[in-house]
């Protein structure tokens, strides 16, 4: 038998080295890339901070009421390197004092006197928690029913096609309130509300992806080998489905917080904690009167996380897509 | 070489008795395949021939029980094989393999090569890690890859070696009956007839039942004992290669073989009488009566239109579904009867 | 034929595409001499620079990622290479028009056929009756019930008739050059007889040169007088058909011709090539095809083989003489 080693291969690859590699080349993907970086840097330190005073019984800071310093604006604004108690102090001992009044409130504080930086990050921290659980709760729903109806079609998919499209039927948010209502206020009805209604998207589109792939031979292949259905699913097509999975997650993942930063505000959010969405809600009174800073850190930091997901995600799907693999 | 009577004493190892598949149901259904009879023994290789959307594909699925069929039998070694479901058909399929067209689409892409065989064996053969890893190995060789390219994702492969790793994945489970649906097409003309060697090797290693579809009959030619023409859902002509291609005996292979493009032929500077068949390769949703293939047909009488022929024993093994076969005249131009 | 009108010159075309994994030289260095109303053909396997070399001749060459590293494509002694848009927009389906593999793929669906066609024609030509143009030319394709197919859909049509349109589209300039890119692959068998049989008869009428490009020897046995067989972006035989043919001198058209089973041959197994082709971003030194080559020897690793002239025929080897 003549064997077949007259062409070297090239260096091997899987197809998921080779997604990141495409992902490596742009540019904006990594800033994006990096910006979720430092956010979840700044959840998992918000995470620190929380279970730190939880387990000392302290009330943490950014709950922590201090009327003497309420209403104070963002630190650079205070001229940090000015100032009248500054008079007398020798250049370093200026910047020193400075860079202290810097750290000291960097982004102000809100009406009862607590750090809005501190609370950002806080925020953070319940975004995270929302746009995780929320995923743990749609994406195996999502990909499971979706990859039954795909597969196996007739009546498994009517059923599952009729149930996604009543739940699609259904106002999201009415349906966020009605959970909310059953439940009751507080995170778990934010996690319930969103993750049950987020896994429609994400089952029709893995639906559609399996009906596609279940017609390739490969799958032909291994029904002709005698493989089970559970195997030819989940060990065959799903990891060729799964790139929509990322993809849908980092999109889904800011529509989470969005939702939940919408039903904080509404009031059948997050209770007692500083979200993002009980910022805003709080500072849209104190914006008449001048007091912005709470509302544009708690915007800005919306604003950056959403739209680091989004352009992730769309160089997500560029790298991903096998159809632009074609032919090599 | 085995004479036709021994054949005939073998008892086949895959039957077909009236295998009917319809799509679609209901009052006009589409007849992939429209009662088709066939047995193939151990060691032999059954060559189907026939152009798009003759069904020729549905019945090598139906056959390995991967499309339902709407009637007829499957019969296996002397068991039924129509109804088995569950336990019974994944073993069934296991004994039955078949290889693809496109090898591109017939790998995981998302798994290694090593994987898929590994994978193969732990499932339908429930062999230990040790020992898939030699059988892994082995079974690269076998078809003429080196065993180091285990790790190796079918992307990265040519597509004549990815049909190697479709044949060796095929071979894992030790079939004994290989359904080859057009094997060779989509690879370039100078790794076909590596492929076809390969199977050809392999056949006679592991005593092979083979069917072999295809569509071009110079590959078939050179594979296959005995032949079948498919057209629309139908066998029309059977036989022994050498006596179909020498003297076939249907209007429909006859066209299909002075079709060809035919090197020596043109090398030996003989002019051929091409039969260039008017009309389309009707598509399995027309309605045809009589003949399927009279709208084409150049010996057209009026009986073809209205009665369908039937598959008609001619001599030992040699079956033709022609009104007229045997009085069609050696001429290509046939006399015309005007309808 | 030395005495036959030049109609088109390629000259050492160098054709290269930058990919994201490197350079790829799909054409590198090919040249030949089409006459008028002569029908050539390119042969040769999947990425070996045939298609490229067509889409070549009229600037097709999709710009990046490919870029033209090199040569001249002279049409009646014009360089395409350097014309303006305007210029290769009027040269394009006026004087070289091209019928690709895929004819579903290749025609709009959401237009009928009689647009596309009229379409076509309009372009081009000022002062026709359009209409009764598209029929004369859906006739002159052999597409029975012309009248009636006018006012179709393409994905009404079958694939067959599909390609006469596509043929018929193509034609409806009267070009100088008709490019046919492999234009039965994607057809059954008795519908390739039909349209090779009608790709012949319209050359025979209208006297136009036709470059017929693909990779099944047998086809171009009885259509093309000339045979140019391209290995990795080069041509490494040329020469009249039934001669070469016949005698092929080039160890890769041997093996190629060795390489296809035949219809009237009985028995005996045929052998193919070793390997696989090349891939064209790791393609060896000296001659592209010593890895496979069965008479490799130390010169063909080392030096690349330049054409050799004997007669009508060229070949690119060290050792064509010897072997």
């Amino acid at each position: 038998m003549n064997t077949e080693s007259v062409e070297s291969l090239p260096e091997s690859m899987t197809l998921w080295q080779d997604a990141w590699r495409r992902l490596r080349r742009r540019r904006l993907a990594m800033v994006c890339l990096a910006v979720v970086g430092l956010y979840t840097l700044a959840a998992m330190y918000g995470e620190c901070v929380y279970w730190w005073y939880r387990l000392h019984d302290e009330t943490p800071p950014y709950k922590r009421v201090n009327l003497a310093e309420q209403y104070q604006p963002p630190s650079f604004l205070r001229s940090p390197f000015g100032g009248r108690e500054t008079g007398r102090m020798s250049s370093l001992e200026r910047f020193l004092h400075g860079l202290k009044a810097l750290g000291h409130h960097p982004l102000g504080t809100d009406g009862l006197g607590r750090d809005v930086l501190q609370r950002v990050i806080q925020g953070t921290r319940i975004a995270y928690q929302v746009g995780i659980v929320t995923s743990l709760i749609a994406i195996p729903i999502g990909v499971v029913l979706g990859c039954l109806a795909g597969y196996f079609g007739g009546r498994v998919d009517d059923f599952i096609v009729w149930l996604y499209s009543t739940f699609a039927c259904i106002p999201g948010l009415l349906f966020i309130l009605a959970i909310a209502m059953v439940v009751g206020k507080g995170l778990l009805g934010v996690y319930l509300g969103i993750g049950l209604t987020m896994w429609v998207g994400l089952c029709r589109l893995i639906r559609g992806e399996v009906i596609k792939h279940k017609e390739r031979p490969y799958v032909t292949a291994a029904r002709a080998l005698g493989l089970g259905h559970f195997r030819i699913i989940f060990r065959h097509i799903l990891p060729n489905v799964f790139h929509v999975v990322i993809v849908t997650f980092t999109l889904r993942f800011p529509y989470a917080i969005g939702t939940e930063v919408i039903m904080s505000f509404l009031g059948i959010g997050v209770q007692g904690e500083p979200s993002w969405g009980i910022m805003i809600s709080n500072a849209r009174l104190r914006l008449w009167h001048g007091v912005w800073w709470e509302m544009a850190a708690a915007t800005a930091a919306i604003f950056g996380i959403v739209l680091a997901f989004n352009l992730l995600g769309d160089a997500l799907r560029d790298a991903l897509d096998p159809r632009l693999r074609t032919g090599r | 070489m085995k004479t036709e009577d021994q054949r005939v004493a073998v008892r086949p190892l895959l039957e077909a008795h009236d295998l009917r598949v319809y799509f679609g149901g209901g009052k006009a259904p589409l007849k992939a395949v429209d009662g088709v009879s066939l047995a193939i023994a151990r060691g032999e290789t059954v060559g189907l021939v026939g152009e798009s959307g003759c069904g020729k594909t549905t019945l090598g699925r139906a056959l390995m029980r991967l499309e339902d069929s709407t009637g007829g039998r499957i019969v296996f070694d002397g068991v039924d094989m129509t109804g088995a479901a569950g336990r019974r058909l994944r073993t069934f399929r296991r004994r039955v393999q078949m290889i693809f067209q496109d090898p591109h689409g017939a790998l995981n892409p998302r798994m290694s090569v090593g994987a898929a065989l590994d994978e193969v064996l732990a499932v339908a053969r429930g062999l230990p890690a040790r020992e898939r890893r030699r059988r892994t190995v082995e079974l690269l060789e076998a078809v003429g890859l080196e065993g180091a390219y285990a790790g190796r994702y079918p992307h990265e492969f040519s597509g004549g070696q990815r049909q190697r790793i479709v044949i060796a994945r095929a071979l894992a489970v030790e079939p004994e009956v290989l359904i080859a649906d057009e094997p060779v097409s989509a690879l370039d003309v100078s790794v076909q007839v590596q492929i076809l060697n390969l199977l050809r090797e392999l056949r006679r290693r592991f005593n092979l039942a083979m069917l072999f579809i295809a569509h071009d009959l110079a590959v078939v030619r050179y594979m296959c004992e005995r032949i079948m023409v498919m057209y629309y859902g139908r066998i029309v002509e059977e036989g022994p290669a050498e006596a179909v291609y020498s003297a076939p005996e249907h209007p429909y292979t006859r066209a299909l073989l002075s079709a060809v493009p035919d090197l020596d032929a043109s090398l030996e500077g003989r002019r051929r009488n091409r039969i260039i068949l008017k009309g389309e390769v009707p598509t399995l949703g027309e309605r045809i009566t009589g003949c399927p293939f009279h709208p084409r047909c150049p010996w057209r009488r009026a009986r073809c239109v209205e009665e369908e022929p039937a598959l008609r024993e001619r001599s030992a093994g040699r079956r033709v579904a022609c009104h007229f076969a045997g009085e069609l005249g050696d001429d290509a131009e046939p006399e015309r009867e005007v309808k | 034929m030395a005495l036959s009108e030049e109609l088109l010159r390629v000259e050492d075309l160098r054709v290269y595409f930058s990919t994201e994994r490197g350079l790829v030289r799909a054409v590198d260095g090919v040249g030949f001499v089409l006459p008028k109303g002569a029908t050539y053909a390119l042969v040769g396997e999947s990425g070996c620079g045939k298609s490229v070399t067509a889409l070549a001749l009229a600037r097709l060459v999709d710009e990046p990622p490919g870029y033209y590293a090199g040569g001249r494509v002279l049409l009646r002694g014009r360089n395409v290479l350097e014309m303006e848009e305007g210029e290769l927009r009027r040269l394009r389906g006026n004087e070289i028009s091209y019928v690709f593999q895929e004819p579903a793929v290749s025609l709009n669906p959401v237009f009928r056929i009689g647009y596309q066609l009229a379409e076509a024609i309009r372009l081009h030509r000022r002062g026709v009756n359009v209409r009764e143009e598209v029929l004369a030319l859906l006739k002159m394709v052999g597409l029975p019930d012309a009248e009636s197919k006018m006012k179709e859909y393409p994905h009404r049509l079958s694939g067959g008739m599909q390609q006469r349109v596509m043929i018929a589209m193509a034609l409806a300039c009267r070009p100088a050059v008709l490019v046919a890119d492999e234009p039965t692959t994607a057809l059954d068998v008795t519908i390739q007889a039909q349209i090779l049989e009608l790709l012949a008869r319209l050359q025979r009428e209208l006297g136009m040169a036709v470059l017929l490009i693909t990779h099944n020897l047998g086809l171009v046995a009885d259509l093309a007088e000339r045979l140019l067989v391209m290995y990795a972006g080069r041509i490494v035989e040329a020469g009249p058909t039934l001669d070469l043919l016949r005698g092929p001198r080039h160890p890769y058209t041997r093996g190629l011709l060795a390489a296809v089973p035949r219809l009237r041959s009985v028995g005996g197994e045929v052998r193919g090539i070793r390997g696989s082709v090349p891939n064209p971003l790791r393609l060896p030194e000296g001659c592209k095809f010593h890895p496979r080559c069965p008479f490799a020897s130390d010169i063909c690793r080392r030096v690349e083989p330049e054409d050799e002239w004997d007669g009508e025929r060229v070949v690119r080897c060290h050792r064509w003489r010897e072997i």
